[in-house]
């Protein structure tokens, strides 16, 4: 008798962020190896962007059903949980933690990282937003099956924000979605977009806070004046409507003409990018996986990062480690890496050996394992 | 020959074509002409100080009549500019202006665009009326010689307003080729594309936001192009722009379109520069100045095969008919694509901006101050 599994994937309604990525990469895998039970995946009509519904129709065991409820919304706590309800479904999937707070048919949901918990960010969020966010995700945690996160060092986490026990919380690595077979004419031609003739250290991200971008120039610039280096920084991601002052202040640094702000980037170009560095290097204060460094692992690249016992965990010897809140430290590590070429390549070669560990693949067998055991 | 020069056009303190022109102009005739004695005048109440004129033969005068009254006095002939700028042989008008003069004095003008006159329905009511008290044909006819920027101006003036063909001398403009040449600095373009957060390939509208300007076709025929290119558009508000703002609001490609507002003159090459291409599906221009500039840059160029641009562009940018969003489709896809037509138009668009210098200009005005 096949059971009837619920997947949520109303996120794709709304801008696509890690937590989409993950469910994008994650699900058509599932429904490609488990061909013996029935999914019924709940999408947001309100769609919007290139990862559309329809690319799950040609599954024969997925059945696609419409829901209009966003996340935070009314509708979720009331017409969703209808719907998840008339479906009896055996087990839900929610790859966020916006679990209907009167849901109690057995489920598993992701809970990325309790950033929200550690660091109060939005200087525009309201305290309301703050208690609505802490009642839905206690209230996930406390009746899923299971939970799944994406290190060891979100499992603490988790225990420690969430009281819940640690057998409850299974740790699946996300992997890299990029394709590392970049036509070389396409990283010259994106050099010479960005003006790129340097060798050049690369960071991806969002520029919010705890992105920490403002150490990050300030280390790079004692590197470029201590050592006369002769490199630039790319910085990729958009700016943060919340902070546009980041930007200024990152900016405000005596070797600026060293330093590129893309803004966003397409894929391609972002892959080119990748490619094209020297390495990749994040001053963040706080991640709960770190995607972009597993990302340049995929290229190969030597890791900077900032000493995080998450960025420990995922990175492990692939990377050099510095302390994010002193520039000074930040520069003479990117100093370390970059004067003795065969460190460099001794690094390199195990980033190359890291990056195995993370494939999506390897997440979607780990994901349907927590399925069958939740399964009664 | 005392020569008078009115630089009323560049008290307002914003920087365009005239302005332009007008600077570039007397830096370059005041270094050339060692002979002739300039005044150069401008009147304005506040204490604005203009450009460095510092050459032994000429001085600057500064009068402090309000516009509005100076302009009444002038119309009614109640006043003379003799009166301002003191007594002279020849006033030079490097753009046409309110004015009243000795009738023995010499008058030489510039003509830049005459499309106040033939599209009227491209400015609002207040230049209109301006426009209209200026009263153009009258200037014409007495002016003893005219500067036409192209042979499309003078065709104007001779249809429109009748002038003998004889007293019309086409003298092109220049562009500056320290400033828009391939060797601009790279560390200027960084700096640019990280203050305004500029995407990494774009095309580039940069003109004051206006009907004539034609950003409407601009933003459909960009709708249907179909690589990754951005489109920013820089320069002022001018006036029915909303129109144009609504447009981009509802685009399907929205997301890839920038407003970045009014750039100042410096940042102007390295932004060209940046640009993938330049587009001008202007409807009117008189003279062109920024596909030539452009030109200098090695930046591509779009442009619209009306006016005077296809005089100016020639066989160095594709030529678009403005009223066809289709036509610049094709453009805005080859242009980007076709790496061949790229390299082409780069290197004909160096000959072609080497064909327009300030110096040349200088020389063909001093040469008809002589002869009058």
């Amino acid at each position: 008798m096949p059971k009837k599994i619920g997947l949520d994937i109303r996120i794709f309604g709304s801008a696509m962020g890690g937590i989409g990525r993950y469910a994008l990469e994650l699900f058509p895998r599932i429904l490609s190896m488990d061909k013996n039970n029935l999914y019924y995946l709940f999408y947001n009509k309100k769609t919007v962007g290139p990862f559309e519904p329809k690319i799950f129709e040609k599954y024969s065991n997925a059945k696609l059903v419409e829901t209009g409820a966003r996340h935070y919304s009314f509708a979720e706590q009331t017409s969703f949980l209808r719907q998840l309800n008339k479906f009896s479904l055996d087990l839900v999937h929610f790859p966020n933690f916006n679990v209907p707070y009167f849901y109690k048919k057995p489920f598993v949901t992701t809970i990325h990282d309790m950033v929200h918990h550690k660091i109060r960010g939005a200087k525009k969020s309201h305290i309301l937003h703050f208690l609505a966010y802490t009642k839905i995700i206690e209230n996930a945690a406390k009746n899923a099956k299971a939970i799944i996160t994406v290190s060891e060092y979100s499992k603490q986490d988790i225990i420690k924000y969430l009281h819940v026990p640690g057998e409850k919380i299974c740790v699946t690595y996300e992997g890299s979605s990029l394709n590392t077979e970049v036509d070389e004419n396409l990283v010259e031609e994106v050099k010479k977009r960005y003006l790129l003739h340097r060798p050049y250290f690369l960071f991806v991200g969002v520029l919010e806070r705890k992105k920490n971008v403002i150490n990050l120039t300030r280390g790079f610039d004692y590197f470029l004046q201590k050592y006369k280096a002769d490199m630039d920084l790319v910085i990729v991601g958009k700016a943060d409507v919340h902070y546009p002052e980041i930007k200024h202040k990152a900016l405000d640094i005596k070797n600026t003409n060293r330093l590129v702000f893309t803004g966003q980037v397409t894929e391609d170009e972002l892959q080119a990018l990748y490619k094209g560095a020297y390495s990749f290097v994040t001053a963040s204060l706080h991640e709960g996986f770190g995607l972009p460094g597993v990302e340049a692992l995929s290229f190969g690249l030597p890791l900077l990062a900032s000493n995080l016992p998450v960025f420990n965990e995922v990175y492990d010897n692939a990377c050099v480690y510095f302390d994010p809140l002193d520039p000074k430290d930040i520069g003479e590590k990117m100093h370390l890496l970059s004067r003795d070429d065969r460190f460099y390549g001794q690094i390199q070669e195990k980033s190359f050996q890291r990056s195995i560990l993370f494939n999506w693949q390897n997440t979607a067998e780990e994901t349907l394992k927590i399925y069958h055991k939740n399964l009664v | 020959m005392k020569i008078a020069v009115d630089l009323r056009s560049l008290s307002s303190g914003s920087i365009s074509g005239v302005e332009n022109y007008t600077l570039n102009l007397l830096d370059n005739l005041l270094k050339l002409d060692k002979v002739n004695q300039y005044t150069l005048f401008y009147n304005s109440v506040s204490n604005r100080q203009l450009g460095d004129f510092h050459y032994v033969n000429s001085k600057v005068v500064h009068s402090r009549v309000p516009n509005k009254l100076l302009n009444i006095g002038l119309k009614l002939k109640a006043i003379r500019l003799e009166k301002l700028a003191g007594e002279f042989d020849l006033l030079f008008m490097p753009n046409l202006n309110q004015y009243h003069i000795a009738d023995k004095a010499k008058l030489v003008i510039t003509a830049h665009d005459l499309s106040p006159v033939l599209t009227p329905e491209f400015y609002d009511a207040k230049r209109r009326l301006w426009h209209k008290f200026l009263n153009y044909k009258q200037a014409f006819n007495r002016a003893n010689i005219l500067f036409a920027v192209s042979e499309y101006t003078k065709n104007d003036l001779i249809k429109v307003f009748n002038i003998n063909p004889e007293k019309i001398k086409v003298i092109y403009p220049g562009i500056d080729h320290d400033l828009f040449s391939p060797n601009l600095s790279e560390d200027q373009q960084r700096n640019l594309r990280n203050r305004y957060g500029l995407p990494g390939d774009f095309y580039l509208l940069l003109s004051t936001i206006e009907p004539r300007k034609n950003l409407k076709t601009l933003i459909k025929a960009f709708e249907q192009v179909n690589n990754p290119a951005s489109l920013v558009i820089a320069g002022r508000l001018g006036w029915k722009y909303k129109r144009d703002f609504a447009l981009i609001k509802k685009s399907k490609k929205n997301a890839k379109i920038k407003y970045i507002g009014y750039i100042s003159e410096s940042d102007k090459p390295a932004l060209i520069k940046l640009a993938k291409a330049l587009v001008y599906p202007s409807f009117y221009e008189g003279f062109g100045f920024q596909p030539l500039e452009a030109f200098g840059l090695g930046t591509p160029v779009i442009a619209s095969q009306v006016t005077s641009l296809p005089e100016v562009v020639a066989d160095a940018g594709l030529l678009i008919n403005p009223y066809n969003v289709n036509d610049l489709t094709f453009a805005l896809n080859q242009i980007v694509d076709n790496k061949l037509l790229r390299a082409n138009l780069i290197e004909k668009g160096f000959l072609r901006a080497k064909q327009f210098t300030w110096q040349k200009c200088a020389e063909e005005v001093l040469q008809n101050f002589k002869q009058i």
